[in-house]
């Protein structure tokens, strides 16, 4: 019976643990899915989260249904208050979806290409050839050569971003086969794999995270069309104080740090400054 | 509604190891293997014991109120044959319990080089 109490002395602990943690929402990036909520996990604390992996499949997160057997993956990149937002790191097919295409009688064209983008990104590619006869090995390798011109060149005139949406909707693929179809009819061009090695330069455009949350709040307040001022104003001082005894060890401008966005925000427009931007710019701002 | 978790089942011929976590697979939220369901060593691979510890996570995972699933299945994987011998009992055990499955992916190691299974090429002789 020892063993049953250490058991549930273990379980216990792990329940006072569980207690503990908070739950987060995982954002999209900003280019091309403008913070979309696509997730959500939990910790402990918000450090916890830089570097965790999360996947989705392209349907899920584009409403494409061809697209069913597509994992898109992201990575928590930096965390601001409840929100974990992400980068785009790569995307892989389903492993099933790969194996089928695989058969008897069919040439199988695998290659692995490093391609450095316009703006600095280093991506890895994995595209795979499915021919529709049994092929030669000589035309096999004029294929790959082929393929691989076409992602080196796509890659090396186009910018980390607009390379994703190529890849994500089936241009790049369509290119490939149109410069493949010439040695043998191809069945399935894919790129089974992206991974992002290296970041780049990192451009980025479409509305900031405090825009989506205004209006995300304006939608909710429209769907409940029932808080007054005086709530709202609770729920920011509640909010600030959980603040307060969460992270008391900020080295300049305690009292800018404790704030809420939308108390900074009211500072800023009393200042006459413009109000977008993270929380760290509103501050900046404020100092100046 | 509730929550949402990923489901690692990892099944080999000696055990099974169920181990949910949360959807970037970094938080763990409950773990069964076959051996906390069953007495004896040699069953905890079993069928039995990977529905018995698909049913003990259904419930564990109903108490932190998580109700849908993502089910990441595995084999022993390497050079020998890759199926996973619980993990059709457990997915089978856990739709009874009530979760809902939204994907089943067989994330099975599978390697593209390395040494030759043993046996040689005719297979083991018996």
């Amino acid at each position: 019976m020892a063993k049953g109490a250490r058991a549930r002395a273990a379980a216990r602990k792990q329940r006072d643990k569980w207690k503990a943690k908070r739950w987060y929402t995982i954002r999209a990036p900003r280019t091309p899915w403008s913070f979309r909520v696509i997730g959500e996990t939990l910790a402990e604390e918000p450090e916890q989260l830089i570097g965790r992996n999360y996947e989705v499949i392209q349907n899920e997160l584009d409403g494409d249904f061809s697209k069913m057997h597509v994992k898109v993956v992201f990575r928590v990149v930096d965390v601001l208050g409840n929100d974990a937002i992400t980068e785009f790191v790569g995307h892989e097919l389903l492993k099933d979806h790969v194996r089928r295409q695989v058969r008897r009688d069919r040439g199988k064209i695998d290659d692995t290409i490093d391609v450095v983008t316009e703006d600095g990104y280093y991506v890895r590619f994995k595209p795979l050839m499915i021919s529709r006869a049994r092929i030669k090995s000589s035309q096999k390798q004029q294929m790959r050569t082929l393929a691989r011109e076409v992602i080196l060149t796509t890659g090396a005139t186009s910018t980390w971003f607009s390379l994703q949406a190529s890849m994500l909707d089936g241009t790049l693929e369509t290119k490939i086969k149109d410069a493949v179809s010439k040695i043998q009819p191809v069945r399935t061009v894919v790129i089974r794999r992206t991974q992002l090695i290296q970041a780049g330069v990192l451009v980025e455009d479409g509305p900031t995270l405090d825009e989506i949350h205004a209006q995300e709040k304006e939608e909710n307040d429209a769907a409940t069309s029932k808080f007054d001022e005086s709530d709202v104003e609770d729920s920011d001082d509640l909010v600030s104080d959980i603040e307060d005894s969460e992270e008391s060890s900020d080295d300049e401008d305690v009292d800018y740090s404790s704030m809420t966005v939308a108390q900074l925000k009211e500072l800023l427009k009393a200042a006459g400054k413009p109000v977008s931007g993270k929380k760290s710019d509103l501050i900046d701002r404020l100092n100046e | 509604m509730g929550h949402k978790a990923i489901l690692h089942i990892y099944s080999t011929s000696n055990n099974v190891l169920i181990t949910a976590t949360d959807l970037t697979g970094a938080e763990t939220i409950c773990k069964v293997s076959g051996g906390m369901v069953t007495k004896g060593g040699s069953d905890s691979g079993g069928q039995f014991a990977s529905t018995r510890a698909a049913e003990r996570i259904a419930e564990m995972l109903a108490e932190k109120e998580f109700d849908q699933v993502i089910v990441k299945y595995r084999g022993a994987g390497g050079n020998r044959n890759h199926n996973a011998p619980g993990a059709t009992s457990a997915i089978r055990a856990l739709t009874r319990a009530g979760v809902q499955i939204t994907r089943i992916e067989d994330v099975t190691p599978i390697p593209t080089d390395g040494t030759k299974a043993k046996g040689g090429r005719r297979g083991r002789r018996v």
